[in-house]
């Protein structure tokens, strides 16, 4: 009998997680094709029909996510890349207004020079706390730049025109944002809400020196080579768990239809929590989202519609898995229920009065 | 479990939003659904006897919730179609005398899409106003459109376009009226105004073109014309042109085929909506279109004319050259929409030389014709005849005059025509009523043609 190393065994797990979503993309890929080669070859059987018809919606699900947030994910990469490298800590706190409320109240808006849906904002957030942007500022950033951004802003006004819905999106999203980010400031030791790994992140209103880029390159090939670098390692960092939360939301999709889930959706409340849901169900980028929220617009209330159009953005599935990379578990849960109530109360209000 | 300062002041935080939350829904429960808003009529409940009924909500309706909880009292047939998500406008299948007074109910319960409930039930009562007349003044020299009560003769001008009205036609709630005003090209253009004259405003342009014989869908929303290439002059005299459709609301005009081979002139819609008919003058016959699929089928009719509607839709009367006989003369043919079977309409011992386009009642009981019996030198009297072809009475009986353009009170109690003196060629055409109550005949008007019903 050959008694295993216990000590090779561990290295060869850790060795083997980061591949995982490799692992699972492959695994995707493989049975998108095995779906199509169903239909090529036309193989019979109830069964087989089935489970090919499930496999092919699941895959199409899972890459239409994955395609469409990889590109964004690294954008936000590659400009958490420029931050680190291009702003020292100092440049960037200089940036801030001096009071509190107003520098959350800035990082609602921060968004507006940043064009990243919710997957590029979660590394760039990262990068801006971790040179020394305050935490609550970067998670009014976190949740608002999704929505605040050129980008949204122009998909939006492409969706709905001028009209109280495209007005409302924004208004709402950074009331949320800042609202959030506000009551974090009354967290005064920040290594309780992020994660033991990225204690270096844990800033509260205080300059710290010891965040300066060591052994900056000084030339410009140097420096792009360096965001380079930084870029593709949080993407494949942060693209991980992008990976799973896209299988997750292709395996939510395809298990619970979307036609149960609408048809609760009755009512100035109900209606309000069945869009939110979906829109975590859904995983949309906030780019694109309008246009699936204007699907809606004879269907639902424009208090449902907000409520998809805001909190979607805020949370997914995808980008609570890449909460967890950023942020203690306690407080991901945070950023999921307060700004969901948030999102409910304010859209159910204009639900009843409003419209 | 100490909770630290900042776990409490989420933990309140979130407390407070779930209790407001909970507060939203429980007001929800109060905030009932706001009464609709009528949009017709807009005079104290005063309506046409042809409706339209609209009802305005000021959200997103449940559209079953709504339709199951309308009624009127007493009944009122007809069908409920909805404009948009808070928009329902009524479309009776029948005509309501004047006077006659009614409500329309929504039971309580109706529920807006974000589930607001009609606590109460709404109740407006509204009434049928007295159907008035429009008639086409001094046609022969300075043609204008003018209004006229028909029970006192009061009367006034609708419109002031310099004696340039060709034709017009009355929307059949009597809201709205289009009419051709001929051009400076020798075109006439389509003119839309309100009942009352007002907001009068040019619906098709037309140019050298000559844009005729608007009709109106049943529900009001479009006019169809026909539109001839030659000018006024040329048409008249060749009487060759397209059919076009043109949408009241947007202004856009569409040809209904767009077949260059394809002419026509004089369209029907039926009064279901559900088809249109015009007089196709390659075919030289009534060609029917069903508006559904755009199939299209014809019946042969050597005399260019409209073909007559009944009141289900279910027949078409149409006048062609009877070849039986040894004199040439023309006849009424009665086509079954169902069986496509096509028959005479007058029993055979009813002698005729020559007949006009037929009317029938609202009702789809009577027919009412212009018929020359006796000699090609008399004018066409009026004749009433039951739907199956039986003549029932001879209305006028006055060889030396020609009678025409007769129409039905929307009751269905009056007929009001047209007679020009043969005689005395030089003599304006005048305008008659007949009672069937006590059977009389009134002259209206002295210097009118072509009056309609304005419900």
């Amino acid at each position: 009998m050959v008694k295993q190393n216990p000590a090779s065994a561990q290295g060869w797990t850790v060795r083997l997680i980061p591949q995982i979503p490799l692992v699972i993309l492959a695994g995707v890929i493989t049975l998108a094709g095995l779906a199509r080669l169903q239909q090529i070859f036309n193989w019979q059987g109830d069964l087989l029909l089935g489970l090919t018809d499930g496999i092919a919606n699941f895959s199409a699900v899972f890459l239409g996510i994955f395609i469409e947030a990889a590109p964004y994910l690294l954008l936000g990469t590659l400009a958490s890349g420029l931050v680190e490298v291009f702003f020292s800590a100092e440049e960037l706190v200089r940036l801030l207004p001096r009071g509190r409320f107003l520098a959350v109240g800035l990082g609602g808006l921060l968004g507006l020079f940043f064009p990243v849906c919710e997957c590029g904002s979660i590394p760039l957030a990262r990068r801006l706390m971790s040179k020394g942007i305050p935490v609550p500022v970067g998670i009014a950033f976190l949740l608002a730049a999704p929505v605040i951004n050129p980008i949204v802003i122009a998909s939006t006004f492409a969706a709905f025109g001028n009209t109280p819905i495209f007005w409302l999106r924004f208004a709402l999203t950074l009331l949320i944002a800042v609202g959030v980010g506000l009551l974090f400031l009354f967290e005064t030791d920040m290594s309780r809400i992020i994660r033991p790994m990225n204690v270096d992140l844990a800033h509260s209103f205080h300059l710290h020196d010891e965040h300066e880029p060591k052994n900056s390159p000084s030339s410009w090939k140097g420096k792009l080579k360096r965001v380079m670098i930084i870029a593709a390692d949080e993407f494949f960092e942060m693209g991980r768990f992008l990976v799973i939360g896209a299988l997750l939301a292709a395996l939510m999709q395809t298990v619970i239809p979307q036609s149960w889930l609408l048809s609760l959706g009755q009512g100035p409340i109900l209606s309000v929590i069945v869009l939110s849901l979906l829109a975590v169900l859904l995983s949309i980028c906030s780019t694109v989202d309008s246009f699936i929220a204007l699907a809606f617009s004879n269907t639902f209330s424009a208090g449902a519609i907000l409520a998809f159009l805001v909190y979607g953005p805020m949370v997914d599935i995808k980008a609570t898995l890449m909460f967890l990379r950023v942020f203690k578990r306690k407080t991901v849960l945070i950023l999921i229920v307060l700004p969901w109530l948030f999102t409910l109360v304010a859209s159910a209000a204009i639900n009843l009065w409003v419209r | 479990m100490k909770l630290r300062r900042f776990e409490r002041i989420i933990l309140v935080t979130i407390i407070l939003l779930a209790a407001v939350l909970t507060g939203l829904a429980l007001v929800t429960v109060q905030i009932g659904l706001p009464n609709p808003q009528i949009i017709y009529p807009s005079e104290d409940g005063v309506i046409s006897g042809r409706g339209p009924v609209e009802l305005r909500f000021q959200q997103d309706m449940e559209r079953s919730s709504v339709e199951i909880r309308l009624s009127f009292e007493p009944d009122w047939k007809g069908v409920w179609r909805w404009i948009d998500d808070r928009t329902i406008r009524f479309f009776p299948s029948n005509t309501l005398g004047e006077g006659t007074t009614l409500s329309l109910i929504l039971e309580q319960g109706a529920r807006s899409r974000d589930g607001r409930i009609l606590r109460q039930p709404f109740k407006a009562g509204l009434q049928i106003r007295p159907a008035s007349l429009v008639i086409l003044h001094d046609p022969l020299n300075s043609a204008e459109l003018i209004w006229m009560d028909a029970a006192t003769g009061e009367n006034h001008p609708l419109t002031a376009s310099g004696g340039r009205v060709f034709d017009f036609s009355v929307s059949p709630d009597g809201e709205k009226i289009v009419y051709s005003r001929i051009n400076l090209r020798d075109g006439s253009d389509l003119i839309l105004t309100k009942r009352d004259g007002t907001e009068e405003k040019v619906l098709v342009e037309c140019g050298d073109l000559a844009c005729l014989e608007p009709v109106w869908t049943p529900d009001g929303r479009f006019v169809a014309y026909t539109r001839y290439k030659s000018g006024l002059t040329a048409s008249l005299m060749e009487g060759v042109g397209k059919i076009y459709v043109v949408d009241v609301i947007s202004g856009s005009s569409n040809l209904l085929f767009d077949n260059p081979g394809l002419y026509g002139s004089l369209p029907v819609f039926s009064p279901d909506g559900s088809a249109l008919s015009f007089y196709d003058y390659g075919e030289q016959a009534i060609r029917l279109v069903n508006l559904s699929d755009g199939s299209s089928s014809i019946i042969p009719s050597r005399v260019a004319g409209r073909g007559s509607w009944s009141p289900d839709s279910r027949t078409l009367l149409v006048a062609d050259w009877d070849g039986e006989g040894t004199i040439p003369r023309s006849n009424l043919f009665r086509l079954d929409l169902e069986t496509r079977l096509v028959s005479r309409f007058f029993e055979e011992s009813f002698e005729v030389l020559d007949v006009s386009l037929p009317a029938w009642s609202p009702n789809g009981e009577w027919v009412i014709c212009a018929v020359q019996t006796q000699s090609r030198q008399e004018g066409k009297q009026l004749w009433l005849f039951d739907r199956d072809g039986q003549p029932i009475t001879q209305i006028t009986n006055d060889p030396q005059m020609n009678y025409s353009s007769y129409q039905w009170s929307p009751d269905g109690k009056k007929v009001v025509f047209q007679g020009f003196n043969l005689r005395q060629s030089s003599d304006p055409p005048k305008i008659f009523i007949w009672y069937w109550e006590d059977q009389r005949i009134e002259r209206l008007f002295e210097n009118g043609a072509f009056p309609q019903w304005m419900p």
